[in-house]
């Protein structure tokens, strides 16, 4: 699949957009807006996964109907009656239009939780917290790798134990669990040695000596464009941030649903999250169009 | 045999300064309850996440300001994998997941502030493994919760004795699967209901718990077996390196 554009850019780039755009999502509750920022992160996520975005695009619609539907029968407050149940419990259609909205934050968060998930990677995580954590980072990238590591070394240990003729993972539950439990147990002897040399090895190459700052791998360079977006992205959450916090996005769902045409300001906060929900998508459209352009003009 | 040298931990963090940290710690996520309230909307929901990571900073914090050695680095890191990995020896019983036993077991053995970090560092770890969501900063509480009590408790001589009785194993066994079911599981419940559900009124709480309460039982289930079968041998490995290289007390 062809790498995604935004992806290159620099992790404290990516972090705070992510950041960003996930608080005002959460924090947005004008219809229009919540349905651009659901938008916004469905069509990057479609960017970067393409046919397969679907499984989870379309879990969490089923996911939206779903907490829509159930939000009424926690909140009964409302003007309108839609019916009543339970002998005169009332199912309104104010608290399905509220719980609409936090079915569709739930949607948004989730939709660009994947995509963070795609786009910031282990190595950028650590790469933006090496400086300020370097003790914390080195014991997440150490048990980073070890994972995979010990997931190997299980099954190595459960084939020479199958070898061995001893039963691996038949015969009743008790059995079963007795057979993990022995695994296990080997496996920590095997890991708490290596830990051990491990620790030796790291002190004989200097660790934790008082020889000044260590040096760590850089891969990520701050250039112009990074700077470029950085400002782009904080206008744009600034705009919001202020049309939220002077009500000029306020809309009210219970007990009477009150959505009031969007003021001036309303009206650029909406234009400034469209911009930003768009932008990863755009820096990758802007790169697939230049890549064609350069296969045709060859 | 290690060198003297390596007997010589970290610098310990002094106690004004961890006091200092929680203070602070604690007034951020005061700060951010006042701001929440008087924002309103859905504000609260950004509120909740705020304070719980205003609950896991500390510990990373101290930690990070104590300077620890390469020793103590590395078996953080082995027993969070661990804790993590440990799922692939249970491979042949679906839905079972060892974690949360793993996790108290180095609490057991590290105690509380190293338990806590354990926990945590797992829970974030599976996350990078199985996907990051909402839900991350609660599991880091949760799972890091299991170690921070569990390391409280051995630290005030309740839990583990040289040579526990059977007694004793069914009970620190039983306590284990009772903390997931009543504690660990609720606190990541919580999640799903500032996250999912647009009111927070009684009804919605008691669904969202009973809701989450098949699964913690069988967390808590599995939580109790492991325990059950391997906190006996692996405290007495953990204790064994322990006295061997000296480390972690």
């Amino acid at each position: 699949m062809r790498p995604d554009a935004f992806s290159t850019h620099h992790p404290a780039v990516t972090l705070v957009f992510f950041a960003g755009v996930i608080v005002l999502c959460v924090l947005v509750q004008q219809p229009v807006l919540q349905a651009v920022g659901f938008a916004g992160g469905a069509v990057y996520y479609l960017c970067l996964r393409g046919r397969d975005a679907w499984r989870l695009l379309l879990g969490l619609m089923a996911a939206f109907v779903v907490l829509t539907a159930i939000n009424p029968l926690f909140d009964t407050l409302g003007d309108t009656v839609l019916f009543a149940y339970l002998g005169g419990r009332p199912y309104t259609l104010e608290a399905l239009a509220y719980g609409a909205s936090t079915a569709c934050m739930f949607a948004s968060v989730m939709t660009w939780f994947a995509c963070y998930a795609r786009v910031m990677s282990t190595d950028k995580f650590t790469y933006l917290f090496g400086n300020r954590a370097p003790a914390l980072t080195l014991v997440l990238t150490m048990t980073l790798r070890l994972v995979p590591t010990y997931g190997r070394k299980a099954r190595q240990i459960s084939t020479a134990r199958r070898c061995a003729g001893l039963s691996m993972g038949a015969g009743s539950l008790r059995h079963r669990a007795r057979d993990g439990a022995s695994l296990l147990s080997a496996l920590t002897t095997w890991a708490l040695e290596g830990a051990v040399t491990t620790a030796d090895s790291m002190r004989s190459r200097g660790y934790g000596t008082n020889a000044g700052r260590r040096p760590r791998y850089a891969r990520y360079r701050f250039g112009a464009r990074d700077g470029l977006l950085l400002v782009v992205m904080l206008a744009c959450i600034a705009v919001t941030c202020t049309a939220l916090a002077t009500g000029a996005l306020a809309v009210t769902y219970v007990p009477a649903i009150d959505v009031p045409a969007l003021p001036p300001l309303g009206v650029a906060a909406l234009i400034a999250l469209a911009v930003l929900v768009l932008v990863p998508s755009a820096i990758d459209a802007r790169e697939a169009i230049a890549w064609r352009c350069s296969l045709s003009s060859t | 045999m290690p060198g003297l040298g390596e007997r010589r931990r970290g610098r310990s963090c002094p106690r004004s300064r961890i006091v200092l940290t929680w203070a602070v710690s604690l007034a951020c996520a005061a700060a951010s309850v006042v701001v929440g309230a008087m924002a309103g909307g859905r504000a609260y929901v950004v509120t909740s996440v705020i304070v719980v990571l205003c609950a896991i900073a500390p510990f990373f914090v101290i930690f990070e300001s104590r300077r620890p050695q390469a020793r103590e680095l590395v078996m953080l890191a082995v027993m969070a994998a661990l804790a993590v990995a440990a799922r692939a020896a249970f491979i042949w019983l679906p839905g079972f997941k060892p974690m949360a036993a793993i996790i108290m077991i180095a609490g057991l053995a590290f105690g509380p502030s190293s338990g806590f970090l354990v926990g945590s560092l797992a829970a974030l770890t599976s996350n990078f493994i199985f996907g990051q969501g909402p839900w991350t900063p609660w599991q880091m509480l949760a799972f890091g919760l299991c170690g921070l009590v569990f390391g409280a408790l051995a630290r005030r001589g309740i839990v583990t004795g040289e040579n526990p009785g059977v007694a004793a194993r069914l009970g620190l066994a039983a306590g284990g699967g009772i903390f997931v079911v009543l504690v660990a599981g609720p606190v990541l419940d919580t999640s799903s209901l500032f996250f999912m559900i647009s009111s927070i009124t009684p009804e919605s709480v008691v669904a969202v718990y009973l809701a989450g309460f098949p699964m913690n039982c069988m967390q808590g289930a599995a939580t109790f077996v492991t325990l059950l079968l391997v906190a006996k041998p692996l405290l007495d490995k953990l204790t064994r390196m322990q006295r061997k290289y000296g480390m972690l007390d």
